[in-house]
């Protein structure tokens, strides 16, 4: 009885997965709407350019200045807007993050030929950052983590718009030499 | 008629049709002639000759069954062999529509294309590996055998579809709405036919009307979800895209994959401590 519950649901799994796949991401209208293009002003590094503004705003000395001086109701408050303010950002520079690899996956889509080591390192690579910023979301959430760790992710992530600028550059002379690539619009 | 199905020609599994299953029987052979039909006037044999093959035989096989049905009998050897035997034709036609399908989608993106392809060879050596190995298993049975044979081929069949779809996600290659028909209605009946054939595993004699009904009704889902884009005519094929050069690609991607890296060692380093 149990091989037929579980085939039957794996029946009902598989059609459901069909059905999901199937169903166009609203991530990717925009771009495949204009065949393969993907306009770079959607790529950019939106969130890890106000890194500086969320260091300023999450320095260490600010929580050693208050300890003592404000009422621990005071402080449990600031800390909260703290961790609010952190896991906003984080959302933002997870988005940074997909960005990237959105890029990563047009580029790959529109080359001629590609290096199947490179292209699975780039799915594990996806795959993994999304289980870890999970983990890091929910540490966070649960407060077992101090906010000023998060920082150093954050500029990691702020030197992406560098990388996406080189990429677009490079993609850009692509197209003035007589290519005209439908991957930048 | 077509609903008239003999599961194994020497067990008592016998499926005799009735006033229900010829009512749905007769409309379905319409549907199914209407599908050939719309498929050659829209000039789709040009586009999908395997999808093409692939529905006009089903009217074939229901034909060939019947006259065989008529001439020699519901319990007779070669009823049994022409049912069957049609059924695994059929089985490894729809196998080559997904690779057909994939072929049609990514044919333009040649990098795409060279992984797609890997991946839905791997997939397919698997499940019809798994095929093999699980009907080898069931072989004392001959019904047994038959039906695990069958719903490891249909189990291959979706596996596939399920590789290529992950592709077309993953690379963010859009299937146009025919496509997405033909993918639909191919995952809805080998679904069905895998669920189908596992109960009639468990509860054989008791289940076998509603299996044969079951089996009727998920290929009539599939023909009314192909005819739906056919009613209107079938767009052209967007033009290939310009693709970049190899050097864009070879300067890039090690650049994404290492920046990628580093964040994931970074966030990594993060949770370690």
């Amino acid at each position: 009885m149990m091989a037929t519950i579980f085939f039957v649901l794996l029946g009902i799994v598989m059609l459901a997965a069909v059905v999901i796949l199937l169903r166009r991401p609203a991530a990717f209208l925009p771009s495949e709407a204009r065949g393969a293009a993907i306009n770079l002003e959607d790529l950019a590094a939106r969130h890890s350019r106000y890194f500086p503004q969320m260091r300023q705003a999450l320095f260490p000395a600010d929580e050693a200045y208050l300890t003592g001086r404000a009422s621990p109701v005071v402080l449990r408050e600031w800390r909260d807007s703290r961790r609010r303010v952190m896991r906003g950002f984080l959302a933002g520079l997870y988005e940074d993050f997909a960005r990237l690899n959105r890029m990563a996956r047009a580029v790959s889509r529109v080359a001629p030929q590609l290096d199947n080591v490179r292209e699975a390192e780039l799915f594990w690579l996806g795959l993994r950052f999304r289980l870890f910023y999970r983990i890091a979301l929910l540490e966070l959430n649960l407060g077992h983590r101090p906010v000023n760790a998060y920082l150093r992710l954050a500029a990691m992530i702020g030197g992406l718009g560098s990388t996406l600028e080189r990429a677009a550059a490079a993609l850009a002379e692509e197209s003035a030499v007589g290519r005209p690539s439908t991957l930048i619009s | 008629m077509a609903e008239v199905l003999l599961l194994c020609y020497h067990t008592p599994v016998i499926v005799e049709s009735t006033p229900f299953t010829l009512v749905l029987g007769v409309p379905a052979v319409c549907l199914e002639l209407v599908l050939v039909g719309m498929v050659l006037y829209r000039g789709l044999h040009r586009r999908l000759p395997i999808f093409t093959a692939y529905v006009a035989l089903v009217v074939v096989k229901e034909a060939v069954t019947s006259l065989v049905l008529y001439r020699f009998g519901l319990r007779s050897l070669p009823y049994y062999y022409a049912y069957w035997g049609s059924q695994g034709i059929l089985v490894v036609l729809r196998g080559l529509v997904v690779a057909e399908l994939l072929h049609a989608v990514l044919r333009p993106y040649r990098g795409v294309w060279t992984i797609a392809r890997f991946a839905l060879s791997v997939t397919a050596a698997t499940l019809l590996l798994y095929a093999a190995v699980e009907s080898a298993a069931s072989a004392p049975q001959i019904g047994g055998f038959v039906l695990a044979a069958d719903r490891g081929l249909e189990f291959a069949v979706v596996g596939a579809l399920l590789a290529l779809l992950a592709v077309c996600r993953y690379y963010e290659v859009g299937l146009d709405p025919l496509s997405a028909a033909i993918a639909l209605g191919l995952a809805i009946y080998s679904s069905f036919a895998i669920m189908n054939n596992t109960v009639l595993f468990k509860f054989f004699s008791a289940y076998a009307q509603t299996w044969s009904i079951m089996r009727r009704v998920s290929y009539d889902a599939a023909v009314m979800i192909w005819l739906w884009p056919l009613l209107r005519p079938v767009p052209e094929q967007e033009a290939a895209p310009t693709l970049i050069s190899a050097s864009v690609y070879q300067q890039l991607v090690p650049e994404f994959s290492g920046r990628m890296r580093e964040l994931n060692d970074r966030l990594l380093d993060i949770l370690q401590r």
